[in-house]
């Protein structure tokens, strides 16, 4: 199973209580099955009302069929606030 | 030139305005966004930015190759962003676009801001005079408002 890196930001980065750590995820993941295993693993993140997932800093897009890799990055992506 | 800046100290305009600045362009346009000290009647005593910095910048060229796309006479494109406590007043975030007559510049940089707010990876904490800090979400965000 690929072993990911998975940042947190703003307010995820709060609920999980830091940055950065890794994650065990399949080779081909459903989007919404990606979700589960993060909320498994990081239970905390249930607390964001809404977030994105981004892959090697692109959004996902919900309901998607999602490719991982060893080295890959995904993100937690709380609604954004800048500008 | 596409230039995209994260900056943790006092942001000046006249820097971005000066990078932005091209003799063929008869035109900077330029929009400065700053700190306000209200949301809904109460009172807000700092922001606090933070940002994904790889990611904001991919996003950043992204926009940048579509308003190029849409506006053909832009010359430059800079934007200069804060990060950690803003203050009050102070400068959050500071836009310039050259072009070398103005229409063009007026349009780009709606469409930019709008474009900003909706998917760049930077986060806006308010802190309240009264109550702990609440994180802050655009109403331009792609976020779904559901999950």
């Amino acid at each position: 199973m690929p072993k990911v890196t998975i940042l947190f930001f703003a307010h995820a980065r709060e609920l999980v209580d830091k940055a950065e750590d890794s994650i065990e995820v399949d080779h081909k993941m459903a989007y919404e099955d990606l979700k589960e295993k993060i909320f498994s693993k990081f239970e905390p993140i249930r607390g964001l009302k809404t977030f994105l997932i981004a892959l090697n800093h692109d959004y996902l897009e919900p309901g998607s069929s999602v490719q991982l890799k060893d080295s890959d990055v995904i993100a937690i992506i709380p609604p954004v606030g800048g500008g | 030139m596409n230039h995209f800046e994260l900056v943790r100290e006092h942001l000046e305009i006249e820097s971005v305005v000066n990078k932005a600045k091209s003799p063929d362009c008869g035109a900077v346009t330029v929009f400065v966004g700053t700190a306000r000290n209200n949301f809904n009647g109460r009172k807000v005593i700092s922001l606090y930015y933070e940002a994904y910095f790889e990611m904001a910048q991919i996003k950043f060229l992204e926009i940048c190759k579509d308003i190029r796309s849409q506006w053909e006479s832009i010359v430059h494109i800079v934007v200069k962003h804060r990060l950690g406590n803003v203050g009050i007043s102070e400068n959050i975030v500071v836009v310039a676009i050259s072009t070398p007559h103005r229409a063009d510049g007026l349009n780009a940089m709606s469409f930019l801001l709008t474009k900003l707010k909706e998917s760049v990876p930077i986060w806006k904490k308010e802190n309240y005079e009264d109550d702990e800090g609440v994180w802050k979400e655009n109403l331009e965000c792609i976020n779904p408002k559901h999950d």
